[in-house]
């Protein structure tokens, strides 16, 4: 039977830096996955009746104990944050930033994180991880050996398993019996694995180095609406 | 009025615009001799045209010239032709692509007699650099407009057409073609067709392309270009046309998709958000700086571009919305087309 007591529902303030701090896996016991563009266009979009398909769409809307979702501000993607908001049942309070560990946050994120991996197993398409998965891989991807492997985990897990992501850590949170604190950190670990900046943030020259993102921004009023040609 | 168009005859939307217009005087009574210094594509462009453009020698004026009452050229003459057309007080109109502008345009411009601009913005920089001779005349494809059939409804499968004729691959950043493989390995419902000029296609865009096709197994076509209307009926066949290119100078792609009804997201760049609607198109925003002539070009926001792509092909009855409104302002384009032509070639 599983074990809720351990879990705990962080209580998001959807400041872009409270949040981060928040978010620490040596302090509680908890889920975080991100919801990008790409899970909410096979949300959407796909009418495939595939599992993984059907996983993710759990993924999406569920309100599980413990579980929380990083969804795009409004700030960058209003579009997207209101039909998120709209579509899953996770309560506000348990919703944060996607990219709550990259752009402003990424330094914070290296300085706590990079000198301390060892204390933490990481899944990603890496020989550097622990528990390794091909590249390029695609929703649909049997991640079942992954999952075993992440069961076996006695420490906080980072995910960074591309389109899979969100669901092996939906997959573990809500089937390991008693599961460690799980964090889908996506790119924000890439410098680490590989050696190498992937993205814009990673890289404190660029503008994306210093984003720090607002949950609801002030209403435009006094703005004129765009007139086009 | 005997018109004759000087026009480098080959796959490039300059040459699709001297049809035009040639089929515009015929259509109002007026002879149309085509000309072409550069030896004739042996790709069909015009069925009619392709017989009957007239090779000549680079330079060579005087004979076949003297019928003419006017000259239009499709590309920026060079300064002899056009102190030639001035000494001989021959009418000389330029119908002036701005992202082909040589350094020294503005010597040769200053001796047309009108200079036509195929869109508004560019009408306004050829105005605002002093030439008070320019028209701004917004560009019409000349098509009848075709809507969706009434029951129209995007399929389970979405078919997505990304033209890659004329000159449209020199016009798209390869790594925007990176972007949509990678829209298009979570969209497993979408197929994608390319529209393809393969003399064009070389270079990263080519490579891209490739990469693209490997990625997505069985999931994209490639279909060579049979000009003019089995081109407009390729475009009529699919629910969307996903157009890339970040300067344009007619916007041919999108006008042709348009009047074939099928909606189109491109780009928010200048010229190209003269045509894409908010109603029946979607705009990816990006930056625009200017260039040492002072030309706007336009930066892709990649992050955008998927964003925007991913959420477009995941929703299928904004599409179909979309198709429903390819009609409006159509009648206005094509209207200040017919109206503004005859004050320029009279």
């Amino acid at each position: 039977m599983k074990d809720t007591g351990r879990m705990t529902d962080l209580c998001m303030t959807h400041s872009f830096v409270d949040d981060f701090l928040l978010i620490d896996p040596f302090a509680a016991n908890f889920a975080f996955a991100r919801i990008g563009p790409h899970e909410l266009a096979v949300y959407f979009g796909s009418r495939s009746a595939k599992n993984s398909v059907r996983t993710l769409r759990r993924a999406i809307e569920a309100d599980v104990p413990g579980y929380h979702l990083g969804i795009p501000c409004s700030c960058c993607n209003r579009e997207l944050h209101v039909k998120l908001k709209s579509v899953s049942s996770t309560p506000e309070s348990r919703m944060t930033y996607s990219n709550v560990l990259a752009d402003g946050n990424y330094e914070r994120f290296k300085i706590k994180y990079f000198p301390v991996m060892h204390y933490l197993t990481l899944v990603a398409p890496s020989e550097n991880a622990d528990i390794q998965i091909p590249k390029d891989i695609e929703l649909g991807w049997d991640y079942r050996n992954v999952l075993k492997k992440m069961r076996e985990s006695e420490k906080p897990i980072f995910v960074a398993a591309g389109p899979l992501s969100s669901i092996l850590v939906y997959e573990y949170w809500t089937k390991a019996d008693d599961p460690q604190t799980v964090i889908d950190v996506g790119a924000a670990i890439d410098p680490f694995l590989f050696n190498r900046n992937t993205k814009e943030y990673h890289d404190d020259n660029y503008p994306a180095s210093q984003r720090v993102c607002e949950w609801e921004p002030p209403p435009l009023q006094d703005l004129e609406p765009l007139t086009y040609i | 009025m005997h018109v004759g168009i000087i026009t480098r005859y080959k796959q490039h939307e300059a040459t699709l615009a001297a049809i035009r217009i040639a089929e515009w005087v015929l259509a109002h009574g007026g002879t149309v001799s085509m000309f072409t210094y550069e030896q004739p594509s042996n790709s069909p462009i015009n069925a009619y045209w392709d017989t009957r453009v007239q090779h000549v020698r680079r330079g060579a004026f005087p004979q076949w010239s003297l019928p003419l009452t006017s000259v239009v050229w499709t590309h920026e003459p060079s300064m002899d032709e056009i102190t030639w057309a001035h000494y001989k007080q021959v009418p000389a109109v330029v119908v002036a692509s701005w992202d082909e502008l040589s350094d020294a345009f503005s010597e040769v411009f200053y001796l047309c007699t009108a200079i036509v601009a195929p869109s508004m913005l560019a009408g306004e920089y050829f105005f605002a650099a002093g030439f008070i001779q320019s028209l701004a005349v917004p560009w019409d494809v000349g098509l009848p407009q075709t809507q969706k059939p009434s029951d129209y409804q995007p399929q389970e499968r979405i078919k997505a057409l990304l033209p890659l004729h004329d000159s449209q691959p020199s016009r798209i950043r390869p790594e925007t073609i990176q972007v949509l493989t990678k829209v298009l390995r979570t969209c497993k419902w979408v197929d994608l067709t390319l529209l393809v000029s393969p003399s064009k296609l070389r270079g990263k865009v080519s490579k891209q392309i490739r990469k693209m096709v490997r990625a997505l197994p069985g999931r994209v076509t490639r279909i060579t270009d049979p000009g003019e209307e089995k081109r407009w009926l390729i475009y009529g066949q699919h629910d969307l046309t996903i157009w890339l290119s970040t300067i344009e100078s007619y916007g041919l792609p999108g006008l042709i998709s348009l009047a074939m009804g099928t909606p189109v997201i491109g780009y928010g760049a200048p010229i190209i958000s003269e045509i894409l609607a908010p109603a029946r198109c979607r705009r990816i925003p990006g930056r625009i700086i200017l260039n040492a002539k002072a030309i706007p070009s336009f930066i892709p926001d990649l992050v955008r571009t998927e964003e925007s792509l991913l959420a477009l092909l995941s929703d299928r009855e904004e599409i179909h919305e979309m198709a429903n409104n390819t009609a409006a302002g159509t009648k206005r384009r094509s209207e200040s087309f017919e109206h503004i032509w005859p004050f320029v070639l009279d």
